[in-house]
Parts: C-alpha cells; structure tokens; sequence
C-alpha cells in the first residue's frame, strides 16, 4: 500500500514539478549559449538597433532565468505544503477512505515531498553551473575543489555531510508544515488560520529545540577546537608568534587565512576546521533530524487517531 | 442477527458542539438503509464516523466485527457529499486509483458505466459539470464488490432526472450481498428503493424500523411519516 501511494504521490507531482526543472534547465542552457554573445556585442563600439533588440531579449532571459531559480526551491516547499492542506481538505475524503494507515500516507507524501525538495536544489545548482559553463564555471567549482584537496581538506566527507544536513533540514521545515496543519482542526474553527497560528508555535518550538541542542552537542567542536589551539600553540611555539603578529598588524580574516596557509602550519589548521565544520554539521543534521522524527509524531497521531475531517 | 454494521453508544462533539450523542445502531446484510434526518441531524457525521474520517469521542463504532480501521476500508465504499478528486485528474486517472487501491474494484463495470454517461478517460475532471463530477464518482463507488456501501447525499443537488439514474444506477450494481446506507434528506425520491429506514434527529436515533412495518402499521409512505415526525413547530 506505500509503494502504491508513493508511486501515485510522486506521478501526481511529476505533472507540476518535472516541467518547472526542465524550464530551469532549458533557460540555463540558452542563456549559457547567449551571454557570451551579448557580452560580446556589448564590446563592440558599432551599436545596432538589432543587438540593442539583442541584448533586450537575452536581458530578458537572463532575468527570467535568475528568477525562476532563485525561486524554485521556495516555489517546490509551497505546492508540497498546500497539497498536504488540501489532502486535509475535500481531497481527504478520498485518501483517507482508502485501506491506508496514517503512517502511510505521512511517509508517501514526507518522502515525494523531500525528494522533490532537494532535487529543486540540485536542480539550481546544475542550471547555475550551466548558465555559467561558458565563463568557466566548471574550471573555477573543479580549481576550488582541487585547491581544497591539496591542503589535505576532506572534500568529499564535508560535502556529504552538507548533504545531509540540506535534507535533513528540509525535513525538518516541511515536517514543521505538515504537523501544523495537521493539529489545525482541533485548534480553530479555521483551518487555515489554525494551520498558521500552529506553524508559527512550531517554528518558534523548533528553533528554541534545534538552538538547544546544537549548543549542547557542538561541545565536542570546542573541544576539539581548543586542544589543537593548545597543541599549536605549546607544541608549536612559532604558530603562537606567527598569530601574534599578523593579529598586531591587524591585517583582515581573509589575508591572515591566506598568509596561515602558506605556512608549515596550514595543514594543522585545515584539519581542525574541517574536523570542527564536520563536527558542527553532523550536530545540526542531527537535531533537524530529531525534531523531524517529533513533528513525524505529532502528525501521525493527529492523522490517525484524531483524525476529524471537517 | 449478524451485525455488518455496529455503532454503539458514539458521541461525537466539534468543541461545544454536540453532533451524535449516544447513537446506538445495528445493521444486517443485503439490506439497503435509508439513514433519514432533516439538516444538521448528523447523517453526515454518523458516515464519516463509519468510514474513519472522524474520530468519535465516545463509543465505537466496528464493521463485520472490526474496529474502524484499515481493514474495515477494504470493505466499505464511500460516497462523499463533495466532489474529492483533485481537479487536474483525468477521469481514466481517477479509474486507475480505485483500481489501483481496491482489490474488490470491477475495472470493466467502471468503465461501462462511464462510457454509458458520455465520459471518456481521456476527460480531465475539472472539465466535467458538478453533476457529471458526481455521477463519475458514484459509478467509481458502485463498481466495487463492497459489504457496505457508504453514500451520502447522493441524489442531493441535482436534478430529478438525474436522481432518477443516481438511484437507478444504485439499484442496478450493487454488490447484493452487501448493505447499501443512502443518507438524505428527499425521503420521496429514494422511499421506493429502501428496505429499512433510520430516523436521525438532533444527533439521536429516533427510529429504526423496516419500510413495510411503517406501512403496515401506520398506513401511510415513509415520506408522510417523516415529515410528521420532523414537522417545524
């Protein structure tokens, strides 16, 4: 009965998402093959009506396409929640009457929702990468990452985890909705003003939660962040001399990293920020993750024994 | 007797609202209910409660012997009083998810029966009238070989005609050993097809008895004696 109601959740959403990617990936393809031919009109000194026709229309495009990927992340996270309230609405008379636990239905629509949630974000992330292949954006993304992996910065671990921790929290937010709505008919006559005053307690609920915890379990980094501080400075008296002066001249962040990483030092340093961010981001995935396994709960009860379908 | 459907002592409250109180109610087999009451009776509540799409808050309610459930969807076939598919469907989409989730579903009848009204797979339901919408449902709820059918308001708001083939379409498909509960307030359209009526008033059973012992007993339609018993002061 899961796979039956993923398989319809996920046919039914294809129909609205699958165009919009598409859309993302087609404008990313045509504005990669026309921004380096307006770029190169816009230097030539004879100018023609024609390539001001020229760069109005790929203006257009380019704008077109920011718009549409900066917003389809956001767009994808709101047809999932107002699917949800309408499942709950006079669609539910129609799922909830069918052989299916409130699990189930929880887990079809968690799952399509989430899949489509980061493919969104995959989605813009491609498109961009594409949009900008023609001024070397794969060169620039591959020279960072190799940059990174000559400093013995472990890419691959970090970037996982950075994973984890984008579906983790969107989980957690679209969770957040679901619960909301969920408890809305036994907090208001109005569902949908029951369904707000419910997110805004859950969202106030789950970043006190997640604020908690991460203060709790991000320990370990400060630990960690402390006896490599002591190690280098104790057992390496010269890093302590090294830091004193450039934080004496004062010079910015940026130029005091840059200077530490051409030192005997860096590779001590880049492993203590990467063991911290690892550390940081297992911690925050992790709580995203236990408060989505609550608002899980909360929507299950809700869904289940206290269904009341107005 | 073998109780398909037993309802006992279910109050259900919305806050201070009190909807069912005390409902107690018993249904055989092979019988078709009339499940009668003027608006805001509780019909509607009484067969969501059935279904599971409303939680009472107090008694229960089993169907064949189980508690309201997962189990007990499989068996019984509901008709909502409000068009619950989502508009973007195609009519052949809508098929394709009762066939889907209804191991009793009859693919062939559905299809029949749409085919019979006009509509074609290919239709996408946003396109179709309020009344076709209900008549596809209907024939989507009739196809199945269910042990209770669950309907409500299903002659309510359309035209006489089109009540004449709601109900004929009832009469015709289903599933014989099942019991058939046509909750509505046109006591007169759908008298001829009843064999046993439930009165409904204020959220109490008022009366449960046969359509032939009123007729016997009191000489007069059930129509007649519902609007005796619910007559406005």
């Amino acid at each position: 009965m899961l796979l039956k109601l993923i398989r319809h959740e996920f046919k039914s959403t294809a129909r609205v998402f699958l165009p919009l990617f598409a859309a993302a990936i087609v404008l990313a393809g045509v504005n990669a093959l026309l921004l380096p031919i307006a770029d190169n009109m816009g230097n030539s000194t004879a100018s023609t009506v024609f390539d001001m026709g020229v760069s109005l229309i790929v203006g257009l495009l380019a704008v077109l396409f920011f718009v549409l990927v900066s917003a389809l992340p956001i767009v994808v996270l709101v047809v999932v929640v107002i699917r949800f309230y309408r499942a709950l609405g006079d669609e539910g008379y129609l799922w909830f009457s069918l052989p299916a636990t409130a699990s189930q239905h929880l887990l079809a629509r968690t799952l399509s929702a989430l899949t489509w949630c980061v493919a969104a974000i995959v989605v813009v992330a491609a498109s961009l990468l594409l949009c900008f292949s023609s001024y070397g954006a794969f060169g620039v993304v591959s020279g960072f990452l190799a940059a990174a992996a000559s400093y013995g910065f472990p890419i691959v671990p970090v970037a996982v985890m950075l994973l984890i921790l984008i579906a983790s929290a969107t989980l957690m937010s679209i969770l957040t909705f679901y619960a909301s709505i969920a408890v809305a008919p036994h907090i208001s006559q109005s569902r949908f003003g029951g369904s707000l005053v419910a997110y805004l307690i859950a969202q106030v609920a789950s970043s006190a939660a997640l604020t908690a915890f991460l203060s709790v379990a991000s320990v370990p980094g400060q630990v960690m962040f402390g006896s490599t501080f002591y190690d280098l400075q104790y057992n390496y008296p010269a890093f302590s001399d090294y830091v004193d002066k450039v934080d004496s001249l004062g010079i910015g962040y940026e130029a005091w990293l840059d200077a530490l990483l051409r030192t005997d030092y860096a590779s001590s340093a880049i492993s203590l920020i990467s063991n911290i961010s690892l550390v940081l981001l297992c911690a925050a995935a992790v709580g995203c993750l236990l408060i989505s396994v609550v608002w899980y709960l909360v929507s299950r009860h809700f869904l289940g024994r206290q269904l009341n379908l107005s | 007797m073998d109780a398909l459907l037993d309802v006992r002592g279910v109050t259900k409250r919305f806050g201070n609202t009190v909807a069912l109180e005390h409902v107690d109610l018993m249904l055989g087999p092979g019988r078709i209910v009339g499940l009668l009451g003027p608006n805001g009776s509780g019909k509607t509540t009484l067969v969501k409660l059935v279904v599971g799409l409303l939680t009472p808050t107090q008694g229960s309610v089993a169907v064949a012997g189980m508690p309201v459930g997962t189990q007990t969807k499989r068996l019984v076939s509901y008709l909502p009083d409000r068009t619950c598919f989502d508009n973007r469907m195609k009519v052949r989409d809508c098929v394709g998810l009762y066939a889907d989730f209804y191991e009793d579903f009859d693919i062939a009848k559905a299809k029949e029966m749409l085919a019979a009204l006009g509509i074609e797979g290919r239709a996408a339901f946003r396109s179709l009238s309020k009344g076709m919408k209900e008549k596809v449902q209907l024939a989507l709820v009739m196809s199945r070989k269910a042990r209770l059918y669950l309907l409500d308001e299903p002659i309510g708001g359309v035209d006489p005609a089109a009540r004449d083939y709601i109900l004929e379409t009832i009469i015709r498909n289903y599933f014989e050993e099942g019991t058939v509960v046509i909750s509505t307030h046109l006591i007169a359209d759908v008298e001829t097809v009843l064999d046993d009526v439930v009165f409904l008033r204020d959220g109490r059973v008022e009366r449960v008895s046969s359509v032939d012992a009123i007729r016997e007993s009191q000489g007069k339609s059930v129509d007649q004696v519902f609007r005796e018993v619910f007559r406005c002061c």
